[in-house]
């Protein structure tokens, strides 16, 4: 494997180790070829009649062994959208908890620190790959005798085909003798999908493509409600498979036929569970472990201007009359264009690194971001550069077919629509029963991103934790068996939530009593009864990129601090 | 008992110049084919391994105007919501799939009265018209009969 392939599987895997694919099936080459799919992203979106679903494939291995297929009730369209939008939304839309440590002295005074929110590092180290500027899907319409085949035709980096799933046998033939290869299992767990009028759309990487061309796929087809074909998915998946969903519209998205948690957040703030861990734990609680976790559900307007803030992208016109390398890539620096692996493979191309550079391993990146360095070493060490022949036009004509317009047209997806829901779940393939759909309610609350809860140090006696779920406990209480669900319920399309289990008194018996210490104002900052806060849904806590287990061990290890620093003595003359 | 068809109608608020027409939703199958109230139907494979029944509507004396058409499924029997959507329309009528399966958790729709219910509204959200039929669905008899009933039954 060459090193732009090593660091973008690094990449991969670094950003995304627990999503998975969730919409449709990763076709292998044959079925001794092991899973190789790192992860998988869904946001969909109502447009008229039609269901329009961006998918994030996140796939690690050979690009030749890349193939997809995604069962549709209607003929498709295909087009290819930008990995940003998956970044800036996983970064956005993180759920954010905040401890607030107040430490009461005995002399009467007290102090808060807050130790708030968990970091999330953007990945601006892909390398890219050699990637087919074609981003206009070639119509070819299906010959007449060409069995399943509806259309066949190209959009980006893919091949893709559309194919009749009235005939399984006469699917799968095609599929075989046209390598867009089928997993062992895939007979089975098709099935469901086999029926007069249906299709399946069947993608796979153009000869010549490397994985880092892998870029999300806007499949826009007519049905009611959006629906992840999770059956399918259960080929080749892997255990506790993570979905992130996304979805964009006029209410709170609901998951119909899953059940829905709301995360015990003491176990984020009690426990050495990882947020993946206490996510799992929940899903598997729930009956048949089906189940959702809201993690956000509000205004949409949190992603407005995220994507396309003011002045980005600078002024195409000045872009295409550079004509200097150097110069242009610095105008792409300074108006905020994003080094990802679709920009430095357009860059591969009409600005090749020289052979020198790739022998000695620099990256595309350490090139593109250091031009200017990497040329003087050049000159340097083998006198002036042969010319360089660069066509700022045509470099700029695909950057903007291949990110500024998708990228645009992206954002304007949080204008048309106000309400944003961002759920995740985690199946292992035996879960993998029903295909989870998606309504709506205008009933429910909204979820914040905000998580918070105080740890209490009093002037003597043990410290104690209260979250805004309305929990209290020592601190540190690392014995309480907690279950990780703190409600599961049923979400309508309309009325509030249906409690099916309620596991406060669990907790609260879990938790124990809670002694609130020794110190001059007790009396103030003695907590107030537990009340149960059941309108406010609490949501789960987990790091997108795989950072969020780090980001809770550092944020009890932060707490633990606090509570391990000495107490200051307190003055006799104030003692009682 | 039930009654053969369809058609409610509410009328739109007045303007300075005089009432405007009338404004009236009627419902039928696909193809336009008549549906009488308690007719059995069957529900349709279709989204994505899921099943729909077909509704077809027509909205006699609607202007070219984008609207909201708002849909609803709800058991006659408990009125629970088995689908609530909303989207805009700009002609006067179409075919929609009525998304039923996999339906929500604990609700069955199989030969279950289902009381579909239409309404257009405009941009205020002020209803202009409205029409409901009630269908019983049933699972086709064919190789889908048992992911059907799965699917289709609440479980």
């Amino acid at each position: 494997m060459n090193t732009s392939g090593t660091l973008l599987l690094a990449a991969v895997t670094l950003l995304a180790p627990r999503l998975a694919e969730a919409c449709g099936c990763l076709a292998l080459p044959s079925p001794a070829t092991n899973v190789v799919q790192a992860g998988e992203r869904i946001l969909f979106h109502k447009d008229g009649d039609n269901v329009v679903a961006y998918i994030q494939v996140q796939y690690t291995g050979d690009a030749d062994n890349f193939a997809w297929l995604v069962p549709l009730p209607s003929v498709p369209t295909l087009e290819i959208g930008t990995d940003e939008l998956f970044d800036r939304l996983g970064t956005t839309t993180l759920p954010r908890y905040t401890l607030t440590t107040t430490r009461n002295f005995c002399n009467g005074g007290s102090s808060s620190t807050k130790s708030s929110g968990f970091g999330c590092s953007e990945n601006a180290s892909f390398s890219g790959g050699n990637f087919n500027p074609s981003s206009s899907s070639d119509m070819n319409a299906a010959s007449a005798d060409a069995g399943a085949l509806v259309e066949r035709s190209s959009v980006g980096p893919y091949d893709y085909a559309v194919l009749k799933a009235d005939d399984q046998s006469e699917m799968l033939k095609w599929l075989n003798d046209n390598r867009f290869f089928v997993p062992a299992g895939t007979d089975a767990a098709i099935k469901p999908y086999i029926r007069p009028g249906a299709y399946f759309l069947a993608i796979k990487l153009k000869a010549g493509e490397s994985t880092g061309d892998i870029v999300p796929v806007i499949v826009k087809y007519k049905s009611d409600l959006p629906m992840i074909p999770i059956i399918l998915t259960q080929v080749g998946a892997v255990p506790n498979m993570g979905i992130q969903v996304y979805v964009l519209g006029k209410h709170r998205a609901t998951p119909r036929n899953y059940h829905h948690t709301v995360l015990d957040d003491m176990t984020v703030w009690l426990t050495t569970d990882s947020y993946n861990g206490a996510l799992i734990r929940a899903a598997k609680e729930a009956p048949k472990r089906h189940t959702f976790l809201t993690e956000y559900a509000g205004p949409s307007s949190l992603m407005r201007n995220v994507l396309v803030p003011a002045g980005r992208f600078g002024n195409l016109a000045t872009l295409r009359a550079i004509s200097s390398p150097s110069q242009y890539l610095a105008y792409l620096r300074n108006n905020t264009y994003r080094f990802d692996p679709t920009l430095l493979a357009i860059l591969l191309r009409h600005l090749p690194m020289p052979d020198e550079l790739v022998q000695k391993g620099v990256t595309p990146l350490q090139y593109y971001a250091n031009y200017d360095s990497f040329q003087q070493q050049l000159s340097k060490d083998a006198g002036p550069p042969p010319q360089v022949t660069f066509d700022p036009i045509a470099c700029t004509d695909e950057i903007d077919m291949r990110i500024v317009t998708p990228t645009k047209k992206t954002q304007a997806l949080f204008d048309q629509h106000p309400f944003l829901t961002r759920l995740y779940t985690a199946l292992s393939p035996e879960d993998m029963t029903d295909d989870p759909v998606f309504g709506e309610n205008p009933d429910l609350p909204e979820v914040p991103l905000e998580h918070t809860a105080t740890v209490t140090i009093p002037c003597r006696g043990q410290s104690f934790i209260r979250s805004d779920q309305g929990f209290e406990s020592q601190y540190p209480n690392l014995t309480a068996k907690l279950p990780a669900s703190a409600r599961i319920e049923i979400l309508r399309d309309a009325g509030p939530a249906e409690v099916v289990t309620d596991n406060r008194k669990d907790i609260g018996d879990a938790l124990g009593p809670v002694n609130y210490g020794d110190s001059d104002d007790d009396k103030q900052q003695a907590p107030q009864p537990l009340k149960p806060q059941t309108e406010t849904p609490a949501c789960g806590c987990r790091m997108q990129d795989g950072s969020g287990d780090y980001a809770s061990v550092f944020l009890m290890l932060g707490a633990l601090v606090m509570v391990a620093r000495p107490r200051r003595k307190r003055p006799s003359a104030v003692r009682r | 008992m039930w009654r053969a068809l369809v058609a409610v109608t509410l009328i739109t608020a007045g303007c300075s110049s005089g009432p405007p027409p009338p404004l009236t939703l009627a419902l039928s199958g696909l193809d336009s084919t008549p549906l009488s109230d308690g007719q059995d139907v069957l529900l349709e494979p279709g989204a994505q391994g899921g099943f729909h029944v077909w509704l077809s509507w027509r909205a006699e004396g609607m202007e070219p105007a984008e609207l909201q058409l708002e849909r609803t499924a709800r058991r006659l029997s408990d009125d629970k919501v088995v689908l609530r959507t909303s989207g805009a329309v700009r002609e006067p009528g179409g075919t929609l799939p009525m998304f039923m399966c996999p339906t929500p958790i604990g609700i069955s729709v199989v030969d279950q009265p289902i009381v579909f219910r239409l309404s257009l509204a405009d941009a205020s959200g002020a209803r202009l018209a409205a029409g409901a039929i009630t269908l019983v669905p049933h699972c086709p008899d064919d190789g889908q009969r048992e992911f059907c009933e799965r699917i289709c039954t609440g479980g």
